[in-house]
């Protein structure tokens, strides 16, 4: 990886790496002026159908594909909604992306709106990025008063307004049904699929969402060419940079640009500098908290790509890798994830409102140590029950309308799975009262 | 058409159905909740997953449409979708959504008011677990008012949906929303703005289970005491279909009846409503004004009455008749035929009935502004009917009202014409305005005693069926108008029962020939207007 050099974040930390000026001075806007002035949006959309890019959001949908989908010879309006609303625990690599290089982001959006022929988009972020949206603001401003957005982009007949909108903070709003209510302006509840976006999203009219990861991407194709991005890591079928998130008992957490397939022990120990204090590394979660956790056994050397993590068991999702060393509680960190699924939950459908707070208590009477030896088949059961068995190859068991219910029982149903001794260990002993500090003991 | 194959049965739908309308129309039952026909489908309860051949995951079956396939992808060389409702993935489907239903809900089925009619009652019966896996505490919550009667228990809603749906869609009104989130879900009002329109009552009718309530039914029945009874409202024009549900001889209630031909599947308040104030000031005995007072009499000297009253005050030519716009077909087809035979006069109009504006709501739902309930058919088969009670004044001698259920109007007109007549009889079944001008009432069946047909404004007949028995001494208002015909007339055919009148208008009424009893059923027959 140190010959590397990174692509997305190649301007982080430079003075004014935000600001027009900077952008336009190392070479900004010119994969836009291309694609809006040479480019058809048939075009555009092959180019990146050929790169093979992936959604960098968590699904990893390929992105020239979904553009695809939108159908063709609709007399409705078109939309493009860039996905800002980075919620998912352990992931902070599009805050960073609209920190440093919020033109990039735009870039991306103007490639993309070209491709779907959409002259209306919107960034939907996330609620708590304040400074964020003030800043995404300031450069939507500032490409008006350059002509590179509104009316007629760099003297074409091509017209594109981005509006930022923000949430109010609900992980579900992330999810992109919920996402187009909310943009609506109701509830954030999914919608039930099929329709999909692609053809009855934003008001009922064709839509896109894309990750903002993902539109970053954008400029850098147009300008190279698909073949120099389907180069970029190990496998040619899920290629192109990638930002990883470190977190966790790790000495650098931060986020780390490397290409698509760096290995999982690489991004750990050398890049973030491994857990602290010469610790034992225990277990990864390797995409997002809706990830399932993978061991350190199988954590080593994994290729970091949406292929790989697959057959591994878990999933790439948002590369928001958080580590856990030999300290970590794993009932603790299962207690944790249920009660955040629990309060995320939007209570839409059954399983998911019933099951996570369900699931909650459960776990929640275990690490008070009052656990029954049944309690842990009854956790694998209920996790069944909202999002289904852990089964990759059929994909989403379809138990709830979005793929809530899959974010909570994959994780949880993985640790119970991978750590039960540690949930054993959490039962109180027979013929003895429960008391927490015994408790405490035990677990450690 | 797709051919559709659900289980063991086959059916042929239009293309874009969803497998449960399509189930539910030909009698399949598939469990579900959060669906019901007349709003948006959501598929949020998940209880309608079922397995479909070709799909590896179990899919809703609310929100699965069928289509056409080409002939090469048929299943089985011929179904354009197998559904499987029973299968071993399906059940336990079903299963594990009714335990999380169940989990937090309380097992107040013997005090609950839905018990008996309750579909996550019925669907635990047949799918639920004796034991339950849960040993947590249930989540309790106190119950509210949400305003227009209707009352919520919070701690078994199972957050369908249907009535937050039910404000948006059909009444436009807005005032339920699902307040927080996750599992502190719940169905609210903003505070200042409660439940407040026309429908209102009909949340709870679609609430399947025992959630939204109706306070106005509140524990005063079991509904397995009920004896429910398909009818017809008569409160304004639209003809809604009803349920009215007695016990004792008491209506305890009225609920909603499907008819996509008159009101689809809702009624308004006034008319859920309607039977409590049939049930003040009931006439139950013939009486005859003494002064200020009113002096109980038989039927024979009531009708001695008229009968020396009529020969007192001009003759048969002077008696003058107001019909009334909310009485069956029968009673006001009888008086038209009686009135036809004592004059060759214009001696017969309708009276006047209260009138306000329409009430149209979004989905199509109408309340009628005319409170005459059975306009239409009072005047398809009233012959010869003038214009208003103004045109009766000359010459009148004996007038006989029909009274409109307390909705007649004491106009102007009405009241010169009552000066004018020498004798005034009413019939009626409860005391109201128009009765306080009678010198003679006689006791008629009410709106929820009733036989016989009405005809709502778009000409559907609609057969009319008696949920309790007369009270009192009262007689059927067909029967009294005809005994009265054959103390006045010596002649008249002996009718037994309402559909006799029925069948006498068939062979009368041209355009109400094909409007028999046994072919109206429960959902009616469109006619031509009579005139």
């Amino acid at each position: 990886m140190s010959e590397y050099q990174p692509i997305l974040t190649k301007h982080l930390g430079q003075p004014g790496s935000y600001t027009l000026d900077y952008y336009l001075a190392h070479e900004g806007y010119r994969a836009a002026r291309v694609a809006v002035l040479e480019m058809s949006g048939e075009e555009v959309t092959q180019v990146v159908k050929d790169s093979k890019l992936q959604g960098r959001g968590g699904a990893g949908f390929p992105t020239g594909v979904k553009w695809s989908f939108i159908p063709k010879g609709s007399t409705k309006p078109r939309y493009l909604i860039n996905n800002a609303d980075e919620s998912e625990p352990g992931t902070f690599k599009d805050r960073l992306l609209i920190n440093h290089n919020p033109h990039q982001i735009i870039e991306g959006m103007i490639i993309a709106c070209k491709a779907i022929d959409c002259h209306l988009a919107f960034i939907y972020i996330r609620g708590e990025f304040v400074k964020e949206a003030r800043l995404l603001q300031a450069a939507i401003d500032e490409c008006r008063a350059n002509k590179i957005l509104g009316k007629g982009i760099f003297g074409s007949a091509f017209s594109l307004e981005i509006l930022v909108h923000r949430g109010a903070g609900a992980y579900i709003c992330g999810e992109e049904m919920a996402l187009i209510e909310s943009l609506e302006g109701k509830r954030g509840w999914p919608r039930i699929k099929p329709p999909f976006p692609a053809t009855e999203g934003y008001l009922r009219c064709p839509t896109v969402v894309n990750n903002v990861e993902t539109l970053s991407n954008l400029p850098h194709i147009i300008t190279h060419g698909a073949d120099w991005f389907r180069d970029i890591g190990a496998s040619a079928d899920s290629p192109g940079p990638k930002l990883y998130c470190l977190s966790g008992h790790v000495r650098k957490p931060g986020v780390y640009e490397g290409p698509m397939g760096t290995s999982l022990s690489e991004l750990i120990f050398e890049q973030a500098g491994g857990p602290p204090d010469g610790r034992a590394l225990k277990a990864v979660i390797p995409g997002g908290s809706s990830s399932a956790v993978l061991t350190a056994k199988e954590a080593q050397d994994l290729p970091m790509d949406f292929p790989s993590v697959k057959a591994a068991g878990s999933m790439l999702g948002s590369a928001g890798i958080i580590v856990l060393d030999e300290t970590a509680d794993m009932v603790q960190v299962c207690a944790n994830v249920a009660r955040f699924y629990a309060h995320e939950s939007c209570g839409q459908c059954t399983p998911c409102r019933e099951g996570t707070t369900w699931l909650t208590r459960i776990l929640g009477r275990f690490t008070a140590g009052e656990g029954r030896p049944e309690d842990i088949d009854l956790i694998l059961s209920v996790t069944d029950n909202i999002g289904g068995l852990i089964d990759f190859s059929q994909g989403s068991f379809g138990k709830t309308i979005c793929p809530f219910g899959e974010a909570v029982s994959w994780p949880l149903r993985s640790f119970v799975e991978k750590f039960r001794e540690e949930f054993e260990a959490y039962l109180p002993k027979a013929g003895q009262p429960v008391a927490a500090g015994e408790v405490q003991s035990a677990a450690a | 058409m797709p051919l559709l194959k659900i289980d063991d049965h086959e059916l042929e739908v239009e293309a874009g159905t969803n497998v449960l309308a399509a189930a539910l129309t030909a009698g399949i039952e598939i469990p579900h909740y959060c669906y019901h026909p007349a709003l948006s489908v959501v598929g949020s309860c998940r209880m309608c997953m079922v397995e479909i051949e070709g799909m590896p995951k179990l899919q809703t079956s609310c929100s699965t449409p069928v289509g056409d396939l080409p002939p090469e992808k048929k299943v089985d060389g011929r179904y354009d979708m197998v559904v499987h409702t029973t299968s071993e993935k399906a059940v336990a489907a079903q299963k594990l959504v009714l335990e999380f239903l169940l989990i937090n809900h309380p097992l107040d089925c013997p005090v609950c008011d839905q018990a008996g009619e309750c579909f996550l009652q019925d669907y635990a019966f047949k799918y639920g677990s004796v034991h339950s896996r849960f040993i947590e505490d249930k989540r309790v919550r106190a119950g509210t008012d949400l305003g227009a009667g209707v009352a919520i228990n919070y701690n078994r809603c199972i957050m369908c949906t249907r009535c937050v749906r039910f404000t948006r869609e059909v009444t436009g009104t807005d005032e339920l929303y699902v307040e927080e989130r996750g599992d502190g879900s719940r169905i609210a009002v903003f505070e200042g703005n409660p439940l407040d329109n026309p429908l209102a009552g009909n949340v709870a009718d679609i609430c399947p289970v025992g959630a939204l309530l109706l306070k106005d039914y509140m524990h005063t029945t079991r509904v397995w005491h009920l004896s429910h009874t398909p009818s017809v409202c008569t409160e304004c024009t639209t003809g809604c279909n009803i349920t009215v549900d007695a016990a004792n001889g008491h209506i305890r209630r009225i609920v909603s009846r499907e008819n996509q031909q008159a009101n689809g599947y809702f009624i308004c308040d006034a008319g859920r409503y309607a039977h409590h104030k049939y049930t003040e000031d009931v006439l139950e005995q013939p009486q005859l004004r003494a002064g200020t007072e009113w002096k109980d009499v038989s039927w024979e000297e009531a009708y001695q009455a008229v009968v020396d009253r009529i020969a007192e005050y001009g003759g048969t030519d002077a008696v003058r008749a107001l019909a009334a716009a909310t009485l069956p077909n029968e009673s006001n087809f009888l008086l038209g035929q009686l009135m036809q035979k004592l004059s060759d006069r214009k001696n017969i109009a309708l009276l006047p009935v209260e009138r306000e504006a329409d009430l149209q709501f979004p989905l199509g739902f109408r309340i009628s502004g005319d409170k005459g309930g059975n306009r239409r058919g009072a005047k398809d088969v009233i012959p010869r009917l003038a214009a208003g009670p103004r045109s009766l004044l000359r010459d009148v001698g004996v007038l006989l009202i029909m009274d409109a259920d307390g909705r007649g109007k004491v106009t102007a007109d009405v009241s010169k014409l009552c000066e004018a007549a020498g004798y005034t009889v009413v019939l009626a079944s409860n005391r109201s305005d128009i009765v306080e001008l009678a010198d003679l009432v006689l006791p008629i069946a009410g709106p929820f005693e009733r036989e016989g047909t009405v005809t709502n404004d778009e000409g559907l007949v609609q057969w009319l069926r008696p949920a309790r028995l007369l009270q009192g001494k009262a007689r059927a208002d067909w029967l009294v108008v005809a005994e009265l015909d054959r103390l006045l007339t010596g002649e008249g055919s002996l009718y037994t029962h309402a559909g006799d009148v029925t069948w006498k208008i068939n062979q009368t009424i041209p355009a109400y020939s094909q409007a028999t009893r046994f072919k109206l059923g429960l959902k009616g027959l469109f006619v031509e207007s009579a005139a």
